[in-house]
């Protein structure tokens, strides 16, 4: 993991800094902070839709950049979760897709099932897929950290989980597609003929609500500031007296929530569940991330977003099968251009 | 008559007698010679239970499973010590793995194998295993393709091939429309083998009759958004839509196409993987009431068709999903072929499908099969008439009743409009 | 096709079994390649799937498309997947442990998606057909021999055979090639890429060959699987397989080649065999727990035995 520079270990250092702050001895030139960059970023969105519109027409431009929205807010909510975990962990957590499976599938049985309203059982999955990622926490990842488990093996075991995780959930639940009771079918007009379902829009609403919230975590919390003090520099953070065991548990609670949201948020956009639509989500997740900046969470739903405008819009130009393929193109062109995502720090060998 | 009947043996004893041996040799008992066949006979279920076209697999097999139940009924009612077992395997909608599956059913001792459902599978097992053993395949694969692909005689299939489903849709849309010339069809399909062979079909059909075409617009069935596809495919206001989709998937797109308050229902076609009643629940019914299905033969709206449901439906399991009909049909002939067999020979089965398919033949339905099996003990030619349709498998082993019902769904049902012949 | 029938049956599952173990064999193959990169390199090439993809549709679209012999499109398929090898390389390489890894998984992902899509080339979701015409000569005339000795009926031993033996080539190649200067410098740089640095080698240039030879072994897997299922269908090449690929090579243990023939026996053995599995559970809810128990195959043996069964544990130090 090449060696890192070690800062003064003061906590206030910590307490100011947002997570993509450039350190003295790397801010030397080149360098916005996170929150410019993140103008720029929004900044050339707006160009970029101005410029659709003007090339392809309002309607077909504003409707793709609605879907863009939709999309994007659950792969935001994904990602997040993932460029937690890989923050404070270093782990790419290849079962996360299935953990919005796992999300959804638990909001279904509640919903369906048990015939709950779809805010309990939403917040049922969220709480849900937390305890399912603090469980696997404290059962296979910790040990594994404890047995100085190298990055392959983890790897692998994070891929084995995603294949235990899919078809456990195929064992209970069937392969049968199954809906949630949400409205799936009511639509609302608005800004001249750009047109999104009542549950879509609820769905951006709610995941924008989510995200906001876990901005301010991150940003302002004790917790967030231990999250990225973690992900800076583990034995620093524990020297400053941080908990790591507890603050990892903790983000795996905050991932899994995410991710349990994010799930039951597909399935509510889209309509119809079956146990496969984790995994095609995965690569669509490690593409926001990587594009926001692996690592960085703000980076992360900077890319989800990103990922989600960037896929819909294609369609003006592709035909849309191949849209998924748009996704991968974007996440190799990020990893060859600037590997360190847009909002990630100038490249560290 | 009882010169007749003991020629007619004579006749089906030279046939078999070299695969009696061999049955005999395998260690299964056959007695042709008197009114009591005494034999087991292994029909094998290859599905996709997982994979893409997982939502399949489950109530394909189900409907095999009934099959075999009511053949074991029927052979019990008709004094015969048949029976009939069913083994199954998981294809994984991949044609390696359904080469292994087709090899684990053959080797439990299937000598007929219902499924797969894709032509890829199809072809897999057919050129790695069934076409040299002679074992009979009913696949609910669709393709054009496998009509000119050299089966040695052993594949059949009860859903009809795209090329006459094409010219039904065809029929249907022109009769909505008033004519094809300069008409618009905006076409969606699955991306997959099954929606993809069957919309380039229509495609080229419909282009060849003076239409036009938007599209057409594929997607894959585990995307997270399909508010894109769904808006190409309501664009321009087209004259009509035409769907090649399965359940699953379609209910994700509907809700879409609804969202985009431009779709109309009454100008949808699909085809049979849709033309399920009544309405699934994971179809959003606004998008079908109203709409129009083709499907095989005659099954809609017959007393047949309704007890077949009421058989399903009772039964546990799953519930009504694409093409179980056909899959159901697919293992009575199996049953039906070896009874007419007199063995579990595979290349006997295999002969004797033509033979109790139609169109000659005195006609049974499902409800009165120990009545067909007594027939055939009794050297009568049968015709089975199935819950997908007449049956009737042509040259090429495909269903050549030509005939389809065109229906409208009403209300959450399935209601036949009319039929229509189709001539290739 | 009397004798023929006669003959089968008191073989019993001798049949299934013949066919589990040229799959096997194909993934064997396949997994050599990762081994290679991920053994004895140290890259993680997760787009072993992709590059067997493009080996086997450039075979088939020579062959059927272009009316090319087998013998002139074998070699210049597998040259078309090493320079797809190359052309991933070269960015990739370049990349940390986990990016190289995502990197090349999306790569793969690429391929396959375009194999589906672009109907024109690769006959989209229906694949391709016609191209092993040169194959089934073969076979007829490998199976009469079989027939002088009695085993004409056993009409899979030629493909098995020909997957062995080239897995056994393909052993012995590796292993040659271990021993040489070139399988050294790889060596070193798995366990220690800066100080081969340091030394002079030019450590990008090593990891792009690893890549690309790689690349070929996948290819070789390919054409075998072509010729096995007699079509090329895009969902084969999917993620999955390279999942599969890795279940068998951390079962096998890394750093070990014929850990790799040991692994690829033993998962698919458990994989098959578990169809015949009696449970009181519907089949599509057994068909997931085959699935499933590739998982646990994977979480286990990392977890438990991380050197797999023929791996030593020092070669588990990997870097990033």
């Amino acid at each position: 993991m090449g060696g890192r520079r070690v800062r003064p270990p003061f906590l206030y250092m910590l307490t100011s800094a947002t997570a993509a702050q450039a350190s003295p001895s790397e801010s030397s030139g080149v360098g916005l902070s996170t929150a410019a960059r993140g103008l720029v970023l929004v900044g050339a969105t707006v160009i970029v839709v101005v410029v659709l519109i003007a090339t392809k027409g309002y309607q077909p431009a504003a409707q793709a950049t609605a879907n863009g929205l939709v999309s994007g807010t659950y792969f935001a909510l994904g990602a997040v979760g993932l460029a937690l975990v890989f923050g404070v962990l270093r782990l790419v957590n290849f079962a996360h897709g299935d953990f919005l499976t796992f999300g959804a599938y638990s909001a279904l049985l509640a919903n369906a099932f048990f015939n709950l309203p779809i805010i309990v059982a939403t917040a049922i999955a969220v709480a849900a897929t937390a305890v399912l990622a603090a469980v696997l926490e404290l059962a296979v990842w910790r040990p594994m950290r404890a047995r100085r488990a190298g990055g392959l093996q983890l790897l692998l075991i994070a891929i084995g989980l995603a294949f235990v995780i899919r078809n456990g959930i195929q064992i209970a639940a069937g392969t049968e597609p199954r809906t949630l009771h949400v409205d799936i079918t009511s639509a609302v007009s608005f800004l001249g003929g750009i047109r999104l379902g009542t549950t879509e829009l609820a769905v951006v609403v709610i995941g924008l609500v989510a995200l906001v919230l876990v901005a301010i975590l991150l940003s302002i919390s004790r917790l967030g500031k231990e999250m990225r003090a973690l992900a800076d520099n583990v034995s620093l953070a524990e020297v400053a007296g941080i908990d790591t065991g507890r603050v990892i548990i903790a983000t795996w609670l905050v991932a899994g929530a995410l991710a349990g949201l994010a799930g039951v948020l597909v399935a509510a956009a889209v309509g119809v569940l079956t146990p496969q639509f984790g995994f095609q989500l995965l690569l669509s997740l490690f593409a926001a991330t990587i594009l926001g900046g692996i690592g960085n969470a703000y980076g992360a739903l900077a890319g989800g977003l990103l990922l989600g405008l960037a896929q819909e819009w294609s369609t003006l130009f592709i035909d849309p099968r191949w849209k998924l393929a748009v996704g991968f193109a974007i996440l190799i062109l990020t990893l060859l251009i600037r590997p360190n995502g847009l909002l990630g720090r100038p490249a560290l060998k | 008559m009882l010169g007749s009947k003991l020629s007619g043996f004579r006749a089906l004893a030279a046939a078999l007698l070299p695969a009696a041996m061999i049955v005999a040799a395998c260690g299964g008992t056959t007695n042709s010679s008197g009114s009591s066949l005494n034999f087991t006979m292994t029909i094998g279920d290859v599905e996709p239970f997982t994979g893409d076209l997982g939502a399949l697999g489950a109530p394909s097999d189900k409907a095999v499973k009934l099959a075999v139940d009511q053949l074991n009924k029927a052979s019990k009612d008709a004094g015969l010590s048949v029976t009939f077992k069913l083994v199954s395997a998981d294809t994984q909608t991949d044609p390696q793995a359904a080469l292994s599956a087709a090899r684990k059913v053959v080797d439990e001792g299937a000598t007929c194998l219902t499924g797969p459902a894709t032509t890829p599978e199809s072809l897999a097992i057919l050129n790695g295993l069934t076409k040299a053993r002679k074992i009979t395949m009913l696949p609910s694969a669709t393709s054009a393709k496998l009509r000119k692909t050299d089966d040695g005689g052993t594949i059949f299939r009860t859903a009809p091939p795209d090329n006459l489903q094409a010219l039904a849709l065809i029929d249907a849309v022109t009769k909505q429309l008033g004519s094809a010339s300069g008409k618009t069809v905006s076409i969606g399909y699955q991306n997959s083998p099954y929606g993809e062979g069957l919309a380039n079909t229509f495609k080229d059909a419909w282009e060849k009759a003076g239409g036009k075409i938007q599209g057409p617009v594929g997607y894959d069935p585990n995307l997270s958004n399909y508010n894109a596809e769904a808006g190409k495919i309501v664009a321009n206001n087209p004259d009509a839509y035409v769907f090649a989709d399965f359940p699953d998937t379609f209910g994700k797109v509907a809700a879409a196409l609804l969202r985009t308050g431009k779709f109309d229902a009454n100008k949808l076609f699909v085809s049979d993987a849709l033309a399920v009643s009544p309405i699934p629940s994971s179809i959003p019914a606004a998008a079908l009431n109203g709409a129009h299905a083709t499907n095989a033969g005659s099954p809609i709206g017959t007393a047949v068709a309704a007890d077949f449901d009421k058989l399903y439906t009772g039964a546990p399991g799953p519930g009504r999903y694409a093409l179980d009909d056909n899959m159901f049909d697919a293992g009575i002939l199996c049953g039906l072929a070896a009874i007419a067999a007199g063995s579990n020979d595979p290349a006997a089965i295999n002969g004797q499908m033509r033979k109790i398919s139609g169109p000659n033949g005195k006609e049974f339905t499902f409800t009165k099969l120990a009545d067909a099996v007594k027939a055939l003990r009794a050297g009568t030619q049968i015709h089975y008439m199935g819950v997908s349709g007449a049956i009737n498998f042509d040259a090429s082993g495909d269903t050549s009743t030509g005939t389809f019902d065109i229906s409208t769904w009403k209300n959450g049902q399935l209601v036949l409009d009319r039929k229509v012949d189709t001539k290739p | 096709m009397i004798p023929h029938l006669i003959s089968i049956a008191p073989f019993g599952h001798l049949d299934f079994w013949l066919g589990v173990g040229i799959v096997a064999g194909i993934y064997a193959i396949f997994t050599l390649g990762l081994q290679l990169n991920v053994g004895f390199t140290g890259i993680v090439n997760l787009g072993q799937a992709g590059f067997m993809a493009i080996g086997a549709y450039a075979m088939a679209i020579l062959i059927v498309n272009y009316g090319w012999s087998p013998w002139l499109a074998l070699p210049v398929a597998t040259l078309v997947a090493m320079l797809a090898g190359v052309i991933v390389g070269m960015p990739a390489v370049r990349l940390r442990g986990d990016y190289l890894a995502i990197a090349t998984i999306a790569a793969a992902e690429i391929v396959q998606s375009t194999a589906q899509n672009a109907i024109n080339l690769t006959g989209g979701n229906n694949g391709l057909l016609g191209f092993d015409a040169a194959w089934q000569t073969i076979q007829i005339w490998a199976l009469g021999l079989l027939a002088t000795i009695g085993l004409g009926q056993m009409d899979q031993i030629p493909l098995f055979a020909l997957t062995w033996i080239t897995f056994g080539a393909l052993l012995v190649i590796l292993f040659t090639l271990q021993h040489t200067p070139w399988g050294r410098v790889l060596r070193a740089i798995r366990e220690n890429e800066d100080a081969a640095e340091a030394l002079g080698k030019n450590a990008y240039a090593y990891k792009i060959q690893s890549l690309a030879l790689a690349a070929a072994i996948g290819a070789i897997a390919g054409y075998l699987l072509a010729l096995n299922i007699t079509l090329i269908y895009p969902g084969t090449y999917s993620a999955d397989f390279t999942f599969i690929g890795f279940a068998i090579l951390v079962l096998g243990g890394l750093g070990s080649y014929s850990g790799v023939a040991l692994g690829s026996i033993l998962l698919w053995f458990v994989l098959e065999g578990a169809r015949f599995i009696d449970l009181p559970l519907s089949a599509d809810k057994v068909a997931a727990l085959r699935l499933l128990i590739v998982g646990l195959v994977l979480i286990f043996i990392m977890a438990l035995r991380p050197q797999g069964i023929l791996g030593k544990r020092e070669e588990m130090v990997l870097r990033g």
